[in-house]
């Protein structure tokens, strides 16, 4: 774990857990996280569903009295945790990031509404909530095609930082 | 404000599904006599799925933005809450860490250009005093649930739109066009952001607390400043409304939407139009 999140500050004061608008649907809290890093029990860490919970509200960063970066530290686990299997508690978060970023990579724009529709048509939920996606489509909200960015090959260089690191010492 | 001259970053959201944030953002900018020309060749900021893969590569995808702004001699307008949060913070990362993003040959430094939010540029004394002189059409009769979220005030520090608690400065652009705005408890809450799409029932919960609250104050809406709450909150009430056991019908506004119809610019009732949840002008919403 990024030692730049400075987890190994957490006094324990659970400030965090208390102001957690998803605390109450995580099987470990914010300030237990950071106990259970501080001991270097990482494999509890790893198959916890909590951090997958964690909506990114930035309020445990706000309210921390060690200004420690939570949520940084709920990325990195959760980063973590997919490179060493398909976690549990992961629900469609990977697949909606792997597409959302799929869709920068290529477009270098997201198009809402399809990123939306390839969402669900690959995790079989077509049909879920179809009414707001109709409703989408008559208000006008979905836009058929996102231009590209024009130089996109800028743009997936972007995702190759050792690329671009070439690219800069000539 | 700045005095350089600024770059608007329109963002996937208001240039997609919150097409009405953009258009009624470039129409009080014009009417208020701000130039902004939309950034060439922007890029998205990687919202969150970016930060989640690798921190670094939604640094990076910040820094192309900026740099492009840069090499412009200008800063950046941004009216998405969860762009500005990610631009700005990358901005710092990259004052601290610049070999982040090695420059390519002939682009600017990005952390040359400053991050603004635009309701921080609305809600500044020159853009004020403006604003008063242009009322045409004050808001009376609205009473308003103003919903500031989470990514435009926090974590503070790099975000200084307002304060990360108690933020006012919608109550006060607002308050200035007209409108009565209620204090309530749930306005820096979160309504759940893209677990709508990925947890579904954890945002809508999230949401039904907002709604909640504010219903109890008797509001005629809710405005908000941010593309991503606002298709969350617009879309999702029948859902809400099923988990309160009463019925759910508040229009969400963009505050920019409604600036425009105190100044009684063009285009409102098209934009009101596009919304989701019944948002148009009626005797009771705008007496």
């Amino acid at each position: 774990m990024d030692k730049a999140t400075g987890f190994a500050a957490c006094y324990g004061c659970a400030k965090c857990t208390s102001g957690c608008p998803t605390a109450h649907r995580m099987d470990l809290k914010p300030h237990q996280i950071m106990r259970l890093l501080q001991l270097g029990r990482t494999d509890e860490l790893l198959s916890a569903a909590a951090p997958w919970r964690c909506v990114g509200c930035q309020t445990c960063r706000a309210r921390c009295p060690n200004a420690i970066d939570i949520p940084a530290v709920m990325d990195g686990i959760r980063a973590a945790a997919q490179r060493i299997g398909s976690p549990a508690g992961a629900g469609g978060i990977p697949l909606f990031d792997e597409l959302f970023l799929d869709m920068i990579r290529r477009r270098g724009r997201v198009n809402d509404g399809l990123l939306a529709f390839r969402y669900r048509l690959r995790n079989g939920r077509l049909l879920d909530d179809w009414r707001i996606g109709l409703k989408m489509l008559k208000a006008g909200k979905l836009k058929v095609r996102t231009p590209s960015v024009a130089h996109i090959q800028d743009v997936a260089r972007l995702f190759e930082p050792e690329d671009a690191a070439r690219e800069a010492v000539p | 404000m700045t005095a350089k001259g600024l770059r608007l970053f329109p963002g996937c959201a208001a240039d997609g599904a919150g097409a009405e944030y953009g258009r009624s953002t470039v129409a009080v900018l014009d009417a208020l006599g701000v130039a902004v020309r939309v950034l060439a060749d922007w890029n998205c900021c990687g919202a969150t799925g970016a930060r989640h893969e690798d921190r670094e590569l939604a640094v990076r995808l910040s820094a192309r933005n900026l740099a492009l702004a840069a090499g412009e001699g200008c800063d950046l307008l941004v009216n998405c809450a969860a762009c500005y949060n990610n631009l700005a913070w990358s901005r710092q990362y990259l004052a601290e860490h610049p070999q982040t993003w090695p420059a390519p040959p002939g682009a600017a430094r990005p952390e040359a250009a400053t991050v603004l939010h635009l309701l921080a540029v609305l809600t500044g004394e020159p853009m004020l005093e403006r604003l008063a002189k242009k009322i045409a059409r004050p808001l009376a009769g609205m009473r308003l649930a103003c919903y500031y979220g989470c990514l435009l005030v926090r974590p503070g520090g790099y975000t200084h739109v307002d304060d990360a608690e108690n933020p006012r400065r919608l109550d006060d652009l607002l308050r200035l066009c007209g409108a009565d705005t209620v204090d309530w408890s749930f306005k820096t809450d979160c309504c759940g952001g893209s677990a709508s799409m990925t947890d579904n029932p954890v945002a809508v919960e999230l949401m039904a607390r907002l709604f909640d609250s504010c219903l109890q104050q008797d509001v005629t809406a809710l405005v908000t400043a941010c593309p991503l709450c606002h298709v969350n909150l617009d879309a999702w009430q029948e859902k809400v409304g099923a988990l309160l056991g009463r019925e759910v019908s508040l229009p969400i506004y963009y505050f920019t939407e409604l600036v425009a119809l105190a100044m009684d610019l063009p285009g409102v009732d098209k934009w009101l139009s596009g919304h989701l949840t019944d948002a148009r002008l009626t005797p009771r919403k705008c007496r």
